[in-house]
């Protein structure tokens, strides 16, 4: 089953959920789905910016397994963050997140 | 401080010329009916689309407004160049570039640049009513034609 990740709530979703569940599951191939894509919305997205510890280690797997990352841009924008992110991390919108997962749509979307 | 890091002085409060901020002022500026010198509605291959309007005193212009699609770089480009060309001749009007505005908000990725060339087809849209309707060229400010 491929799934995509939307991190819509901001309280332990990114240090807890999925820094210590997702991600170490995915470093050790066990997360038992196959995850095509996380966005991330609010200040989630700071996970994403560059020499975030945790961010690093999401973008190392991301290139590895081809899941893609996308900020919420105008969360971005707002946070002055849009050009800090990790190399090849795009920022964008509902219309960019479904054009760049079509060619490989998830069976379903977790919102976290 | 402040003008050598992009900010000015406005209404008590610096205006800053990031992304967000030029989009927070561009929902502002969108907000009510057109200005008398209405350009036409421009649109690009995913439907996204921008509507320029103005009007003219003086032989300036006097006051943009816009309505965009809700894309976060449409509108902070839009809203920078309402800002820029107020006060403009139309002549000098045209003659801004999307370089121009995509070199002064760097924060927008690659990917977006094509929006300012959107939003400044659409002003040129506007200005060459304008050009062509002397009516519409010397409307004054706040007026209708």
């Amino acid at each position: 089953m491929k799934v995509a990740y939307i991190f819509a709530t901001q309280r332990h979703t990114v240090s807890y959920v999925l820094a210590k569940m997702i991600l170490p599951q995915l470093e050790e191939d066990r997360h038992g789905a196959d995850v095509v894509g996380m966005f991330f919305f609010e200040d989630n997205n700071y996970v994403l910016v560059r020499d975030n510890a945790i961010g690093e280690r999401l973008h190392r797997v991301a290139q590895k397994k081809g899941i893609l990352l996308m900020g919420c841009d105008q969360c971005c924008y707002e946070r002055e963050i849009a050009d800090k992110l990790l190399p090849g991390v795009p920022v964008g919108c509902f219309p960019d997140l479904y054009r760049a997962l079509s060619s490989n749509p998830p069976d379903q979307v977790i919102t976290l | 401080m402040g003008e050598e890091h992009g900010l000015s002085p406005c209404c008590g409060e610096t205006r800053r010329m990031t992304v967000s901020s030029c989009f927070d002022r561009g929902l502002q500026r969108s907000r009510g009916p057109d200005l008398p010198v209405a350009g036409d509605t421009c649109s690009d291959a995913l439907g996204i689309s921008v509507h320029f309007s103005f009007n003219v005193g003086n032989a300036l212009i006097q006051q943009v407004k816009f309505r965009a699609s809700t894309c976060v770089a449409l509108v902070a480009y839009c809203e920078l160049l309402a800002e820029r060309v107020t006060g403009m001749t139309l002549r000098d009007a045209i003659r801004v570039q999307p370089g121009d505005l995509v070199r002064d908000l760097p924060e927008v990725s690659p990917a977006k640049w094509d929006r300012a060339a959107l939003c400044v087809r659409a002003l040129r849209s506007a200005i060459r009513n304008a050009t062509l309707s002397p009516r519409s060229s010397t409307t004054q400010e706040g007026g209708s034609s």
